[in-house]
């Protein structure tokens, strides 16, 4: 039940897909451990192949131009790399003007409106819930 | 996928945190895509070393005895790999017997109350709810 759609992804849009994580975790100028872990798990749960992961981990420093990296993604990828990026982005606790912008951008890139947009946002938002309350439970907070 | 605190914790303790889930994703002698997924996500949130990660999948072929999974594991590692465990026994989308006695015996090893294995469970189920709300959304969004 947690096979995404990821998983199906080509070579090159699993690329593109991870490289959008790693803009977005960017964009604030800071790259935090859990950004860094947020990306890490998307590119294993996608199960990407090792050393794909270790060329993204080099892109780290000096993210590819997003508009190049958009150009290279189907509409479906560029949705899930969208839903994934607002994770990547909420993952530090807040999101930042710049992150917003991308956001934004690849919204726009693949047609989403703005409804659907907050709507993904309220996703994000009832998946930290729904993750908080496993710290609740396990008495880890 | 979400914020977590399995990278904060010792290296040791993701190591084991991460053997315990290669043990519980052979627990019912199958190994589906959905349990890989899941095991190689967690692994990647772990931010555990290539080399270690090597290590971990290579457990996967030769499981570590429980206790052996148990030993290397603190009071936080310990409920983080429970409440993971319960997950990768999940993600094929059934939880037999044999992985509801694991996930048992390692909530007791914690000293849990009785009802910690259902709770977590129900936890799970409320995920892979979440986690269908998510897919809905992205076949919803205009084309």
């Amino acid at each position: 039940m947690y096979v995404d759609l990821t998983v199906d992804f080509t070579p090159d849009e699993a690329q593109g897909y991870a490289q959008i994580m790693i803009i977005v975790a960017s964009a604030d100028g800071a790259l935090v451990k859990e950004e860094l872990a947020i990306i890490e798990g998307l590119m294993g749960r996608s199960m990407m192949h090792p050393e794909m992961r270790v060329d993204i981990r080099n892109m780290l420093e000096d993210p590819p131009k997003l508009q190049l990296v958009m150009e290279r993604l189907s509409p479906v990828a560029l949705k899930a790399a969208l839903r994934d990026a607002i994770l990547v982005a909420a993952v530090d606790g807040e999101y930042d003007s710049a992150e917003i912008k991308i956001l934004k951008q690849i919204a726009k890139a693949a047609g989403v409106k703005k409804a659907e947009l907050s709507a993904l946002f309220e996703w994000v938002k009832a998946g930290w819930e729904w993750h908080k309350q496993s710290f609740e439970m396990l008495g880890l907070v | 996928m979400l914020p977590d605190t399995v990278h904060k914790l010792p290296r040791e303790e993701r190591y084991a945190y991460a053997r315990l889930l290669a043990f519980m994703a052979r627990v019912d002698n199958e190994l589906t895509i959905d349990e890989m997924a899941m095991f190689e996500q967690r692994l990647g949130t772990a931010l555990l070393s290539p080399r270690q990660r090597e290590m971990i999948r290579s457990a996967l072929k030769t499981p570590p005895s429980l206790e052996e999974c148990l030993d290397g594991l603190g009071a936080e590692s310990g409920r983080l790999a429970l409440r993971d465990a319960t997950l990768m026994a999940a993600a094929d989308g059934t939880v037999d017997d044999d992985e509801r006695a694991v996930l048992q015996s390692i909530a007791e090893h914690l000293g849990l109350a009785d009802n910690a294995v259902e709770k977590l469970l129900d936890w799970t189920i409320k995920g892979a709810m979440w986690m269908q709300e998510g897919f809905d959304l992205l076949n919803a969004l205009s084309e």
